[in-house]
């Protein structure tokens, strides 16, 4: 008798369980099937999702489906201030090289170096890099996490199990879901999914990964309104000497942490005889990255590596050459590289 | 000794011990009951009574002491 | 295995098939066996010392008992206790006594050697041994009869769920349920469930978001500002309570999943007016346990010295407090704080009762809670730092200056995680509170069905979306 009654108990508390779990089995399912991260499963392409992807994951798929038809030798690194630099442009500097660009948002110094590890790891040759940095990059020697910034297991080393797991919560996570449950029933882009959705179709070049900014085809055709229509996001409110035409250095960033980490940087480009390339982004803003930052970067990867446009210059008086305060665009990217290349060939 | 005089007895020493001043303690009475009455002061109380009785009781003893009434038997167990 | 890995789940839930699937009798099989696994699965040795001490203190068990004899009896219990007690130091100092050797003979060994030779300290040896000996005590005092039962002994000592850290079962709460386990009943079954849900909020929601910056900030004492160490000085017993709160009520809920009721350890140790009353709520297990086997011995042999006497007994019962923690002077620092406060609020009751009369009884209680929770957040600092002058240091540089950023005061915690952590402590403050007037599971199973599931689903999103699944440790796992 007791242990009928047992039994009976358990069997509710069993079936209890399940029906509670049955509306996550189902989102979990869904999940499954619609891999709205593109993490689950390979894909070919990468630049059809509604859903804006982690960069670090794409990119390393990317470059994984493409290295055995090219052999891609040369890597643009850094911050989405990339963004500026076509690999086509800086193709035409690099001689017989084929380029990538192997960038993330706000990306670390740890994630450059874990990076490029994993390039040695895979047997890429890595002829050149192009690493656009400033001093928000400088400073950050710790990865990310948050799937947005994780990086996949091939590069960061985290277990596979942790990498998915990840994703899986951040699918759960409300601010996620509702916008993409939002999107999907309805098709319609809303404003507060910026950030969670992508609106644009394709923003990458399948194969160089780079990017197909949509501010391009606002900048043709709204022409000189676009600058206008922005203008609030090339301004800072709270700060009253901002751009005000005097000379500002910024605080030094790069301490023992960061420069054993350049250092290990430095080391795996000397294996590969790297031909490196540093470039200190024009920020709008026009603060000079620090002096003594600036000497340590010159002594680590050589004094004719370095090429510094931070600060009160030609390239950051146009506000032409900026989508808005924190990127600018292609044009400028383009001038720079003349400009590097042009110096190199001069000495 | 009748239990009503150790009750009585017992009243003073928790009076004084404790520093509280209108205690009753009846053969029920727990530490619950009595504010001050705690594992800290259990023993102050116990070496009190033993003076004041003459008698001593063992750890074992005092362990098995859960209320006011097991110390009254316990206090004339002792005495006999 | 951390309670919120895959390895455990999987390992739980295959116990739980077995156990209810399998004929009653090898019930405890089952447990001995997941038991088994789970201890050898971190490192088979800490599985061998684990079985070898059980199975020592069941043999001590049955000689204590069979010395009939006073004198016999008081040896073979003092034998029988010195080998626990040896055993467990000698673990415990075996890594600072080697360091000070080799310092002596002037080795000054690299950090790999010295890591390659280090001694591990066994998984959960404090919370066994422990365990042991009041197993051992209590047939001394012939309180209770040594369990014939072999396997059954192991279960009560080894029990996964418990295993780790804790609580320290006394051997008349838990041999008993072994012995004539009753059937589980559906309500125990929810309530195990509701309370392992309550443990992982605590975990997952509210100690590890506050985990990370307090380690920052604890990792580099030196260069946090002032207000950071403030902060996390005040923080810290609530990640703690978090962690380790959150720990017991999975622990407890899982046992309870098997049929079996464990001590609780905490009884909203926050609501204590008196550093006194904090250990009657904090830790139970481990604070009772010193003052059943330590305070009481102890104040009883000493309680012809008076004041003396009753400072000696609390000085030594907290000493032995700090020294399980750890092995250095900052852990024995930790202890006798805690004797040297409850003594003085011996000696001060009178006083107090004064205070009490003359600021009213709400303002009394605020000041006395507020008081009680800064004692034990200062004396924390000795258990987390690693050593006495770490402490001193940081004492002496905590800062009041009030006009600091908000980015320094929310010690580098975003935004966003801050009200994730205030918001979980603020619903657990608020539940115990309620928990304590109420058994809100009760009122809960009498609610309508949508208005119980409703709030399964709610806790199920809140645990899904916001709890920290990637940190895997617990605090209190060290001991």
């Amino acid at each position: 008798m007791k242990r009928d009654k047992e039994k009976a108990a358990i069997t509710k508390f069993i079936l209890k369980l399940l029906m509670l779990f049955i509306p996550f089995l189902i989102m979990l399912s869904f999940y499954f099937k619609d891999d709205p991260f593109m993490v689950l499963r390979h894909y070919t392409r990468y630049d059809h999702s509604p859903v804006l992807l982690n960069e670090g994951c794409v990119e390393w798929q990317m470059y994984l489906n493409n290295r055995d038809s090219i052999t891609f030798n040369s890597f643009i690194m850094g911050n989405s201030c990339t963004m500026a630099y076509p690999c086509r442009e800086w193709e035409k500097h690099i001689g017989s090289g084929r380029a990538m660009r192997l960038s993330g948002p706000a990306e670390s110094m740890m994630a450059i170096y874990h990076k490029l590890q994993a390039l040695d790891k895979a047997g890429a040759p890595i002829k050149n890099v192009l690493m656009i940095l400033d001093k928000e990059s400088l400073k950050k020697y710790q990865l990310k996490t948050g799937y947005s910034n994780i990086l996949p297991p091939a590069v960061s080393g985290i277990s596979n199990f942790k990498f998915q797991e990840t994703f899986c919560q951040a699918f759960f996570y409300p601010k996620f879901l509702i916008p993409y449950i939002d999107y999907k029933i309805f098709h319609q882009y809303r404003h507060y999914m910026r950030g969670i959705i992508n609106p644009y179709g394709a923003v990458r070049d399948s194969v160089t990964n780079d990017v197909i900014n949509p501010r391009e085809t606002m900048i043709k055709e709204k022409g000189e309104a676009y600058w206008k229509d922005e203008a609030s996001k090339f301004e800072n409110p709270k700060d009253p000497h901002y751009r005000d035409g005097k000379y500002k250095e910024a605080q030094p960033v790069l301490f023992d942490n960061q420069i054993n980490l350049l250092w290990r940087i430095e080391k795996l480009l000397q294996k590969h005889h790297t031909a490196i390339k540093i470039i200190i982004s024009p920020d709008y803003n026009q603060i000079c990255i620090n002096r003594k930052d600036l000497e340590m970067l010159k002594r680590i990867f050589g004094a004719g590596n370095i090429f510094d446009f931070s600060g009160i210059n030609k390239y950051t008086a146009d506000i032409h050459n900026y989508y808005e305060g924190g990127h600018y665009r292609p044009i400028l990217g383009t001038r720079i590289l003349q400009d590097i290349y042009r110096n190199q060939r001069q000495e | 000794m009748e239990t009503t005089e150790i009750l009585n007895e017992l009243n003073r020493i928790f009076n004084r011990v404790l520093k509280v001043e209108n205690i009753i303690l009846s053969d029920e009475t727990t530490a619950q009951d009595v504010d001050g009455w705690t594992s800290l002061t259990n023993m102050i109380l116990i070496n009190e009574i033993e003076k004041q009785f003459n008698v001593r009781f063992t750890f074992r003893d005092i362990m098995k002491l859960k209320s006011v009434g097991d110390i009254c038997s316990a206090i004339q167990n002792k005495m006999k | 295995m951390s309670f919120i890995s895959i390895n455990f789940i999987v390992l739980f839930i295959s116990t739980f098939i077995l156990f209810y699937t399998l004929n009653a009798k090898y019930r405890k099989y089952v447990l001995l066996l997941s038991s088994a696994v789970f201890i050898g699965f971190y490192h088979i040795g800490f599985l061998i010392t684990a079985v070898f001490i059980s199975l020592a203190t069941y043999y001590f068990g049955q000689w204590v008992d069979a010395s009939k004899r006073e004198k016999r009896r008081n040896c073979s219990f003092i034998v029988s206790i010195g080998i626990l007690i040896g055993v467990w130091l000698a673990f415990r100092y075996a890594n600072p006594l080697m360091e000070h050797f080799r310092a002596l003979i002037g080795l000054t060994a690299s950090t790999e050697t010295s890591h390659a030779n280090s001694i591990l300290f066994p998984l959960g040896i404090s919370f066994y041994t422990f365990q042991a000996m009041s197993y051992l005590t209590e047939i001394y005092w012939q309180e209770e009869k040594p369990e014939k039962d072999l396997s059954i002994f192991m279960v009560y000592m080894l029990f996964f769920m418990k295993f780790l850290s804790g609580p320290i079962e006394r051997p008349g709460e838990l041999l008993p349920q072994l012995r004539r386990p009753k059937p589980i009943s559906y309500n125990s079954l929810v309530y195990g469930t509701e309370l392992i849900v309550t443990g992982m909020i605590k975990k997952l929601v509210l100690a590890d978001y506050l985990a990370p910056y307090l380690d920052g900030i604890f990792g580099s004492i030196h260069s946090a500002s002032g207000v950071q160490l403030l902060m996390a000085c005040l923080l810290y017993p609530v990640e703690i309570y978090g962690d380790f709160s959150g720990y017991t009520d999975m622990a407890l809920g899982g046992a309870r999943l098997f049929g079996l009721q464990l001590a609780p350890n905490f009884n909203r140790p926050f609501a204590a007016l008196t550093t006194s009353d904090f250990w009657r709520r904090w830790h139970m297990s481990l604070s009772f346990w010193i003052r059943d086997y330590l305070y009481l011995p102890l104040s009883s042999a000493l309680r012809r010295h008076g004041q003396t006497g009753v400072f000696l007994s609390l000085f030594l019962t907290f000493v032995g407090l700090g020294v399980w923690h750890g092995a250095g002077w900052n852990y024995v620092a930790y202890g006798v704080i805690q004797g040297v406060v409850i003594f003085y609020e011996m000696k001060t009751s009178t006083f107090r009762k004064k205070v009490k009369n003359w600021l009213g009884n709400p303002i009394f209680i605020t000041l006395s809670i507020i008081r009680t929770y800064l004692i034990f957040a200062v004396s924390l600092l000795f258990f987390r730092l690693d050593s006495l002058s770490s402490a001193i240091y940081y004492i002496k540089n905590i800062s009041f200056q009030v006009n600091t950023s908000w980015k320094e005061l929310n010690i580098g915690m975003s935004d966003h995680n801050c009200i994730v952590a205030s918001s979980a402590l603020v619903l657990i403050l608020i539940y115990e509170y309620l928990m304590s007037k109420h058994n809100l599971f009760d009122l809960l199973a009498k609610q309508p069905t949508w208005v119980r599931w409703g709030i399964y689903y709610l806790l199920a999103i809140v645990l899904f979306s916001v709890g920290q699944f990637s940190s895997d440790s617990f605090i209190y796992l060290q001991f």
